[in-house]
């Protein structure tokens, strides 16, 4: 609740200011008649009238006590002084006229009309005061003889005028000032209104921001897998949650404000990183990309305390004031330890399988090349035709498994490329031969536009071999009896492109996007019945990107299909 | 000395190295060891200094690429053929002179 001044006229309530007026009026009247009354032989002249004197003054404060409201008020302000002026007319008239004592009981209800705002009021007070001077004339219904009654009645006015003008401006100056100090203190409530719904403001945005901030550190607190530590641009620690207590086994007391994110790193990783990207510190080579507002993950290693390491994926990313400055680093690490060791796991299981499905394979193609060659005792035809699909279909796991295995390397990024300077129209032309006994059992005529000259490119022939066996194998399949494959081997600056057009089956157009994943196999292949488990395309695509080149496809169903290999020109490439 | 080519075999597995032993004899060379773990390979190629030696790659105590590189560095055994075979997708760039057929 604000207090402020309040006017007297609100502290007494207005409607009873007028009230209080005609009462200061009445009670001098009342004095006046009890005087009169008292001297009764030599003052009053007219008993009657000084009755009728003191029953208009009666009905004068019963109409100001009665009277209210907004529109009585003037009502309020008028009626009360109007009718005292008719009572004390009457009381002089009654009380010998012009020689009356009581003619200055008129300057009372005057001044009260006159102090009213505006110069009319006071001309209607004069004119009130003339009326009251004159009345005892009016009653007797002539005009004064005696000129200076007529003197008498100017006279006494043109004083109360004088007065009248007076009061009226010091009562004018008197409400301006209550009316501009009403209009101050309106404009102070206003403004601490406007203050107060400010602060409420303010403190709702303040609940907000702390229900947030509570909320961040909710969230920074249950992250409990991953330690989350944030730092200034130096790397003094300012924020160490529960996952970087359980990951470091240090308490925010041990750190905050005392230790440098950097301490918690394999100094010779953070050394090693220095020298690989130039910079001053190892701690600039930890923070050198988030300082340039991206984030960076890379894997690392922390160091605890007691010297015992985890290895970390770390996220590090700027932190921004409001407007934007990187005012410090916040380091993301997820114990990458299970991660590494299922990598490992992954790798030992390739390995083991490598060789447990491979050794017993081997055995059985030795021995079948034992027996379909033992010319001691040469087999019937028939028994070769047998052997001969025994041995096809061994050949074919092996395939099987070696396809597999390279598209675990391929995964696990360990596939590795025996890169040298070779001859790439002599690798397209062994895979173009090759594929030729299958290609002319299957009715579809392999033509290859290779150059005869050769075509140096840096990459590995072993693997790049791989994938064009794959690629023109594949297009050998999906080539119905009649029809063309065509390989070709084209050499420009920018890089060497082989191409493999086929006018096979085509892959419908929303299925080529999924044509590299591994095990898929198109709608088309299935239908038609051509084998094959999907890996072929994920291998080449392997191949091709271990060797920084691309591959790409364009197929239109029923029309046929074009891979294209493209690698870049040599010099890229660092053997 | 004798004319025919002296071979060593090493592989662990049993059936592989019968089959070797078979192949050996069919293409007329002389089969001077069939081991089948890495030590007895080192032992016996030192001991019989053959003109080849056909190693597997995964073999208990050595593995086919210890024994070929110790032999390598032994001056006795300059100009010996070694044939590494493996079964698995190991690495085996970094060795030259090592073709590997699986």
């Amino acid at each position: 609740v604000i207090s402020h001044p309040v006017p007297l006229v609100q502290r007494f309530g207005a409607h009873r200011i007028p009230l209080m007026f005609q009462l200061v009026s009445a009670s001098v009247y009342a004095l006046c008649v009890v005087v009169a009354l008292a001297f009764r032989q030599t003052l009053v002249t007219d008993l009657v009238l000084v009755g009728l004197s003191a029953a208009v003054m009666a009905i004068a404060i019963v109409l100001s006590a009665v009277i209210r409201g907004r529109h009585g008020e003037v009502l309020q302000w008028l009626v009360g002084p109007f009718l005292t002026l008719l009572s004390i007319g009457l009381l002089r008239a009654g009380t010998g006229a012009m020689t009356s004592i009581f003619t200055p009981l008129v300057v009372l209800p005057m001044l009260m009309i006159a102090a009213r705002d505006g110069r009319r009021w006071i001309a209607l007070a004069l004119a009130a005061v003339v009326a009251t001077i004159l009345l005892p004339f009016a009653l007797e219904l002539r005009m004064p003889a005696d000129p200076l009654v007529w003197l008498e009645s100017l006279t006494t006015p043109l004083v109360l005028a004088v007065t009248a003008i007076l009061v009226n401006a010091f009562a004018g100056q008197a409400r301006r000032h209550i009316a501009s100090i009403g209009a101050l203190a309106d404009e102070r409530v206003r403004m601490l209104e406007e203050a107060v719904a400010t602060s409420a403001a303010l403190a709702r945005t303040a609940d907000r921001l702390l229900a947030a901030d509570q909320f961040t550190r909710g969230v920074l607190d249950a992250v409990t897998e991953q330690s989350v530590i944030g730092t200034d641009l130096d790397g003094l620690i300012d924020v160490w949650n529960p996952g970087a207590e359980r990951l470091l086994r240090l308490s925010p007391h041990e750190t905050q404000g005392h230790r440098h994110v950097h301490e918690f790193h394999d100094p010779h990783e953070l050394e090693s990183r220095k020298e690989q990207r130039g910079v001053a510190t190892g701690y600039d080579g930890l923070i050198e990309v988030a300082r340039q507002g991206r984030a960076e993950v890379l894997d690392w290693t922390y160091r605890r305390d007691d010297g015992t390491t985890v290895p970390v994926r770390v996220a590090v990313t700027p932190r921004l004031d409001r407007e934007g400055v990187t005012i410090g680093f916040i380091f993301v690490a997820t114990d990458i330890t299970e991660l590494l060791a299922s990598a490992r796991l992954k790798d030992e299981f390739i390995s083991l399988i490598s060789h447990e499905l491979r050794t017993p394979l081997s055995s059985i193609l030795g021995y079948l090349e034992l027996l379909r060659d033992d010319e001691g005792d040469p087999l019937s035809e028939e028994q070769l035709s047998y052997l001969a699909v025994a041995e096809r279909n061994a050949h074919r796991l092996l395939r099987l498994v070696g396809e597999l295995l390279f598209t675990a390397q391929i995964e696990s990024g360990q596939l590795s490329l025996a890169v040298r300077d070779m001859d790439l129209g002599g690798v397209l032309r062994a895979s173009v031969e090759s594929a030729s006994p299958t290609a002319a059992s299957a009715g579809v005529h392999l033509h290859s536009e290779a150059p005869t000259d050769p075509v140096h490119v840096v990459g590995d022939p072993v693997r790049l071999g791989q994938a064009c066996d794959n690629l023109i194998s594949n297009a050998v399949k999906f080539t119905p009896r009649g029809g063309d494959v065509t390989v070709a081997l084209s050499s420009t600056g920018g890089g060497t492109v082989i191409s493999v057009r086929d006018t096979g089956l085509g892959i419908p157009a929303h299925e080529v996007d999924k044509l590299y994943e591994r095990f898929f196999r198109a709608s088309t292949a299935v239908r038609n019945a051509v084998p094959g488990i999907g890996l072929g395309l994920s291998i080449t695509k392997g191949i091709v990107e271990a060797h920084g080149g691309t591959l790409d496809v364009s197929s239109e169903e029923g029309v046929g299909t074009v891979f294209s290999i493209t690698l870049p020109a040599p010099a890229v490439l660092t053997p | 000395m004798d004319a025919r080519v002296q071979v060593v075999i090493a592989d662990d597995d049993d059936d592989i190295r019968l089959l070797m032993e078979i192949a050996v004899r069919k293409a007329g060379m002389d089969l001077v060891g069939a081991v089948a773990d890495g030590p007895s390979a080192l032992e016996t190629i030192r001991r019989t200094i053959p003109s080849l030696v056909v190693l597997d790659v995964s073999m208990p105590g050595l593995t086919g690429l210890d024994v070929c590189a110790a032999v390598r560095s032994d001056p006795r055994c300059a100009g010996m053929k070694i044939l590494v075979l493996s079964a698995g997708v190991d690495r085996l760039h970094s060795l030259a002179d090592s073709p590997a057929e699986p």
